[in-house]
């Protein structure tokens, strides 16, 4: 006999409801004494060395002695901030390579007031990044150093790379979308989304409306991939951890982490979407910059491609695609089981992201 | 079976319970939390709305704390509700399921007025755009006293409902406004008066509103369809829901919290937008969303301009000229000194510092027996030299 699913006793809904008011008051009683700089995030120590523009390069002090001579150049995407890389201390893919004893510099591309609106790619890619590399490069007395691209920043650091193969010792490739037209899968509609709707959006319209592209219209579309999930069960499953000041601190810090970001230069927005994203033309070897052609093939260096397993907003294909296109011979993937953010926030990927690529960087030098 | 709507009466008993325990229990918390006494009538007319805008006095006004603490708030608020809608559409289905009979067209009016009362406005989801006077009143509330100016007469003209008057200012766009609805076997009544032109200066800038306003009414319709698909996917998703729960309770399976069955809500609810979001007719509506805003943002911001240069102040084209041009001497400064650092010495400079190093040499002959400079190793190939730290 059908009976109603719903077995939810008066008694019972008081007593949760009871539950659930507890932690909020705990978690509110929390919530008022903290100050937003209590939450902190970027906390590996650094120094600036380098500034051009509104971007900074960072250097992270070394704790070990034992340093990688070739220093490790890490390029964020130009969308969000590259603090997700150093979200906190047990959690922090920059703080964990420091620890490998790698000699890491980082790329903070600052934020984009409206004066920046005309920066291209090329701007990035043969402006500011190939300026940071050469200093680099004149710092230590060296031709070549390593580079490490997080997403959209692996994407642009591919295309340097391609470009300038003679300043790249070793190319390491964190979840980096190379063929933007890859992984679909019709059973997982949420798979590759962002690249799909990316691919429809008359993005010259939205340059030419917005300038730059505002922060929140760009963080507005990623909540919309899981629009219930994001925007209300989230927080939902928040109550769980609200009476846990350290679970919350974690959470505290994600979420400054994702509703903090600066906006995206409008021209390059613009050029991103339009060649990578829509024509896809970086993996048919088409895109150029600066008057030149981006050849994969020219991707002689060694190149270590690290990809998410369950990453929805870059599936795996869409990274591995490089595999067939890049010219080198010493071509590594490196598989870890996590999510797009997982892969530098999360528990597992602390004990492989950072330790396989040092290994993998010292295999070679 | 009457078993059916005893349950889910008890049910919507124990939710009703459920809120008041809320409501107090937050009231109650605001006490604790705030330490001051919550204003009562405000906290009676608008919980939730009171929670919120407390939040920024409890915590750090700038921090990310105060927004979790309101999106906590705010996703109990939401439990709250989804739970209310999901007992009552269980309530109005049961009877249904029990007699055999179709669930699924109920269920979707119950579920349109659902959400028609939940965004407050029964017409302003899956109506706007109908009424020409309403838009423009609208239209015009967005902009307020800013173009008062320009368009007295024509608000004067809204006020009475003399459309007409409005349209002889002259608007290629208004006749889009009277085909609105109308399909082409109609005759639109007023689609050749809104060609008419007006003349002089005041023409120019009335079309640059009316251009605007047509933009605006663009983007209404297309919004229009937008909530269409996303009511759509609404519905489909407490259809879904229910037949979940269906298959549940045939199979004698329970959910005993609240936080279990919104959960199983929000889950439901994702699946069906994401295969939603997949579609082509979802594709094409949220480019036409997009399009349609982005193209009011550009024409809202020619009225803009045009308002701007009557009061003497800088434009944003102004702006963008001026960003441009500093763009590009930053872009040629910074060649410029790559090319500097990269180029080989002038002769000029060259020749002194030859000059420099035969005199070191003669200087270094005279004080010792000569011997062959010993070669310094070749520095490893430097970069060029880029700006140090500032």
């Amino acid at each position: 006999m059908l009976s109603l699913p719903i077995d939810i006793q008066p008694r019972d809904a008081v007593k949760e409801i009871k539950e659930i008011n507890e932690k909020i008051t705990k978690g509110l009683e929390f919530l008022s004494k903290l100050k937003d700089v209590d939450v902190d995030i970027g906390s590996t120590p650094k120094e600036t060395v380098y500034t051009e523009d509104k971007l900074k390069l960072y250097h992270y002090l070394p704790t070990q002695e034992d340093l990688l001579e070739t220093p490790l150049l890490i390029v964020y995407a130009l969308v969000n901030r590259y603090l997700v890389a150093d979200l906190q201390p047990d959690r922090s893919m920059v703080r964990n390579l420091v620890d490998e004893g790698l000699d890491t510099y980082l790329i903070d591309w600052g934020d984009p007031s409206p004066a920046d609106k005309y920066l291209t790619v090329d701007d990035y890619v043969n402006g500011y990044l190939d300026d940071c590399v050469d200093f680099l490069r004149e710092r230590h007395g060296i031709d070549k150093i390593n580079l490490l691209g997080i997403c959209q920043g692996g994407t642009l650091a591919t295309c340097y790379s391609a470009l300038h193969p003679e300043k790249v010792a070793n190319l390491v490739l964190t979840v980096t979308p190379i063929d933007f037209h890859a992984g679909k899968d019709k059973l997982n509609p949420e798979i590759g989304l962002l690249f799909n709707w990316g691919k429809g959006v008359d993005v010259d319209l939205m340059v030419d409306a917005y300038g730059n592209v505002p922060a929140d219209v760009l963080n507005f579309t990623f909540l919309m991939v899981k629009p219930f999930a994001l925007n209300f069960g989230k927080y939902h499953d928040m109550l769980d951890i609200m009476d846990n000041e350290k679970a919350m601190m974690n959470f505290l810090r994600m979420e400054k982490w994702l509703f903090n970001g600066p906006d995206a230069a409008g021209e390059a927005y613009r050029e991103f979407v339009r060649d990578f994203l829509r024509d896809n033309k970086l993996v048919k070897n088409e895109k150029t910059i600066g008057g030149k052609l981006v050849d994969l093939g020219n991707l002689t260096m060694p190149v270590l491609n690290c990809y998410a397993t369950a990453d929805h907003l870059v599936p795996p294909p869409c990274s591995k695609a490089l595999a067939e296109k890049a010219g080198t011979k010493d071509y590594t993937e490196m598989e870890i089981p996590s999510g797009h953010i997982g892969i530098y926030v999360g528990g597992k990927a602390q004990k492989m992201l950072a330790p396989g690529v040092a290994k993998w960087l010292r295999e070679r030098t | 079976m009457a078993d059916w709507t005893q349950q889910a009466e008890q049910m919507l008993k124990s939710w009703t319970e459920a809120q008041k325990n809320v409501w107090d229990s937050w009231q109650a918390l605001a006490e604790r939390i705030g330490g001051a006494q919550p204003k009562p009538q405000a906290f009676s007319m608008n919980p939730m709305e009171w929670l919120q805008q407390s939040m920024s006095a409890w915590t750090d006004p700038t921090g990310v704390a105060g927004d979790a603490g309101r999106q906590v708030f705010g996703s109990q608020f939401s439990m709250m509700r989804n739970l209310e809608m999901l007992t009552r559409a269980w309530q109005m289905i049961a009877p249904k399921l029990d007699a055999g009979q179709d669930w699924r067209s109920p269920l979707s009016a119950f579920t349109t007025d659902w959400f028609q009362q939940l965004t407050g406005a029964p017409g302003g989801l899956l109506e706007m755009g109908k009424d020409s006077q309403t838009l423009w009143q609208s239209y015009m509330n967005e902009w307020g006293p800013l173009l008062r100016p320009w368009i007295s007469s024509a608000i004067d003209a809204t006020g009475s409902g003399h459309l007409g008057e409005m349209m002889l200012g002259g608007s290629a766009g208004l006749s889009r406004l009277f085909m609105m609805e109308q399909d082409e076997f109609q005759s639109p009544p007023f689609s050749g008066l809104a060609d008419i032109p007006s003349v002089g200066v005041a023409r120019e800038h009335q079309a640059k509103i009316l251009r605007a306003f047509d933009a605006f009414v663009d983007m209404r319709n297309v919004v229009l369809k937008f909530n269409k698909i996303t009511m759509g996917a609404l519905k489909k998703a407490v259809e879904t829901m229910m037949a979940t729960l269906v298959e549940k309770g045939k199979k004698g399976e329970k959910i005993q919290s609240m936080r279990d069955l919104n959960r199983l809500w929000l889950d439901s609810a994702d699946k069906v937008f994401t295969e939603m979001y997949a579609s082509e007719e979802y594709l094409v509506a949220q480019r036409e969303l997009s399009s349609a805003g982005m193209t009011y943002k550009i024409m809202q911001h020619d009225v803009v301009e045009m308002v701007l240069k009557n009061l003497n102040l800088p434009t944003r084209s102004e702006l963008d000229d001026a960003y441009k041009t500093l763009y590009e001497l930053r872009k040629e400064v910074k060649a410029l000194k790559k090319a500097l650092r990269e180029q080989p010495k002038p002769a000029i400079e060259a020749k002194a510092a030859t000059q420099n190093a035969i005199k070191q040499v003669t200087t270094k002959s005279a004080a010792r027996p000569a011997t062959a400079k010993k070669a310094s190793p070749p520095r490893k190939k430097a970069a060029s030299r880029a700006k140090p730290a500032s």
